[in-house]
């Protein structure tokens, strides 16, 4: 069998912008004050009620992409990937340069004033490998995110996947990086994106 | 972006040094030289030294600086690697003369110092050169790092050889002017490019916050030199204050070019679509 590739699926149709992720992760994770491993952005509202009204929520957090750009530009190889394909920093080595910032195009890092290193999700490996959900899926008031081994057919996350394989998306794929995040994209309310990607 | 001024300084310094002694090596080999290459290598290197200690401290663990050396793929790391290599180079360069006579050897360590000058610059160039910022996925990036070096390098040529032995090869003062003018005009269409880089992340430099930087350039990186150097061949006389005008001025105009560069590389939108909104405030 393949080796593990986890990754994960939210479905955007479903979350509500409560926060719950957000917060979740900063507890979980001890994330310090003014860093955010975790945001959840609003989309619109653009268009006119009721019938051409669009707006949702998108959760944004590190992709842990296959291709990930802030690996191939870090000049001390803190950040790494796990065989799993964990996108990681080790704290111990960045010297806080910033080119990871720059070079990652979905707003994933932060430099945490107090450590002066970069900081970014960690896909909560920890719980991951006790076979638990990370903790902004755990926390979800909706279940709109499912964690797991997108290799694995079996795993909930690519039944997921395969189920809604038309709304499934990558953001920016044009940018190569592959992430292993995969948005569902809403069934309404998202019309203009739809569109524009050809949906 | 923000902007890093300890990466401008490092980088102008960078361009305004190295691109002085690639063109001092070169005008040396083809027109001899009335400013021997020591002294254009200890300006360099005392220009290095300047821009070494901004960019170290751009670094939030300045101690960690030996990390640095440990991804070959990236440009950062490759000019890390550089360095130490360079900056011998350099420092054989200057001390050929006075500590040592290199003799007929003293070409052939100048040539290499200026392959090693020229490799760090595109180093430095293709680190900035990247898919995530609209702006700089560009090889416009690369060819401006190199043409502004190319640019303040022969401009600081012809002052130095002016003031040495007040007189410069006509041939030096028009490869400056012509470099200058090539350069503003890759400049130019830098920033048309920039007005359509889509994303949702266009830059209109006449708008806020860019028009600042972009009116000191447009200045001092373009007007003062072109205008100062064309002087030249008019007022003969004066020609060693308009040259040393013309280098102030490109060193300042490369500096607002670069804060406009940083000012400029907008991070892509998510959805370029939607005005969107950080609910920080939910
Ligand atoms: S989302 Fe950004 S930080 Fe995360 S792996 Fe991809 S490039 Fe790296
Ligand atoms: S800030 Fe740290 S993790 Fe990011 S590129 Fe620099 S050294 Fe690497």
């Amino acid at each position: 069998m393949a080796e593990k590739h986890y990754g994960m699926v939210i479905d955007l149709d479903k979350c509500t912008g409560c926060q719950a992720c957000a917060v979740a992760c900063k507890m979980e994770n001890n994330v310090d004050l003014g860093v955010f491993w975790e945001r959840v952005y609003r989309m619109g509202p653009i268009g006119t009620y009721p019938d051409a009204l669009e707006m949702f929520y998108f959760p944004n957090q590190c992709m842990h992409c296959e291709n990930p750009s802030c690996i191939s530009v870090c000049p001390t190889k803190a950040t790494y990937q796990t065989d799993d394909g964990v996108v990681l920093v080790d704290a111990n080595l960045c010297f806080g340069c910033q080119y990871c910032i720059w070079a990652c195009p979905y707003e994933a890092r932060t430099l945490n004033p107090n450590t002066k290193t970069v900081e970014k999700c960690i896909l909560c490996v920890h719980r991951l490998e006790k076979g638990e959900q990370p903790m902004c899926a755990y926390t979800c008031t909706t279940g709109c995110r499912v964690a797991g081994d997108l290799n694995d057919p079996d795993s909930r996350v690519s039944q997921i996947l395969k189920d809604n394989e038309d709304r499934a998306y990558r953001v920016h794929p044009e940018f190569g990086n592959k992430p292993s995040v995969v948005y569902l994209l809403p069934r309404k309310g998202a019309e203009t994106l739809c569109r524009s990607i050809g949906r | 972006m923000q902007i890093h001024w300890p990466l401008v300084i490092s980088t102008v310094c960078q361009r305004v040094g190295l691109g002085l002694f690639i063109c001092a090596f070169v005008g040396q080999v083809y027109a001899g030289s009335p400013v021997p290459l020591s002294v254009m290598a200890w300006i360099t290197l005392a220009l290095l030294a300047v821009g070494g200690i901004a960019s170290v401290f751009h670094l939030q663990r300045p101690q960690r600086f030996f990390n640095a050396f440990s991804n070959l793929k990236s440009h950062l790391t490759q000019e890390a690697l550089i360095t130490p290599f360079l900056g011998v180079a350099l420092l054989v360069c200057a001390l050929n003369g006075t500590l040592f006579d290199l003799g007929v050897a003293t070409a052939f360590v100048g040539a290499v110092t200026a392959i090693l000058a020229g490799a760090f610059l595109v180093c430095t160039g293709l680190a900035y050169q990247m898919g995530s910022r609209p702006a700089w996925n560009t090889p416009f990036v690369l060819v401006l790092f190199l043409l502004t070096a190319l640019e303040a390098g022969a401009i600081g040529v012809a002052v130095l050889w002016l003031a040495a032995a007040g007189l410069v090869p006509t041939m030096f003062v028009v490869i400056a002017l012509v470099s200058t003018v090539v350069c503003v005009i890759v400049q130019a269409a830098y920033v048309v490019r920039m007005r359509s880089v889509g994303y949702g992340v266009n830059v209109d430099v006449m708008e806020e916050p860019y028009r600042g930087p972009f009116v000191t350039w447009l200045a001092a990186g373009a007007v003062v030199p072109v205008v100062c150097l064309a002087l030249v061949f008019v007022v003969p006389s004066a020609a060693v204050a308009l040259a040393a005008v013309a280098w102030a001025a490109s060193a300042v105009g490369i500096a607002a070019w670069t804060v406009l560069f940083f000012k400029g590389a907008r991070k892509v939108k998510m959805f370029p679509m939607y005005p969107v909104d950080l609910n920080l405030d939910m």
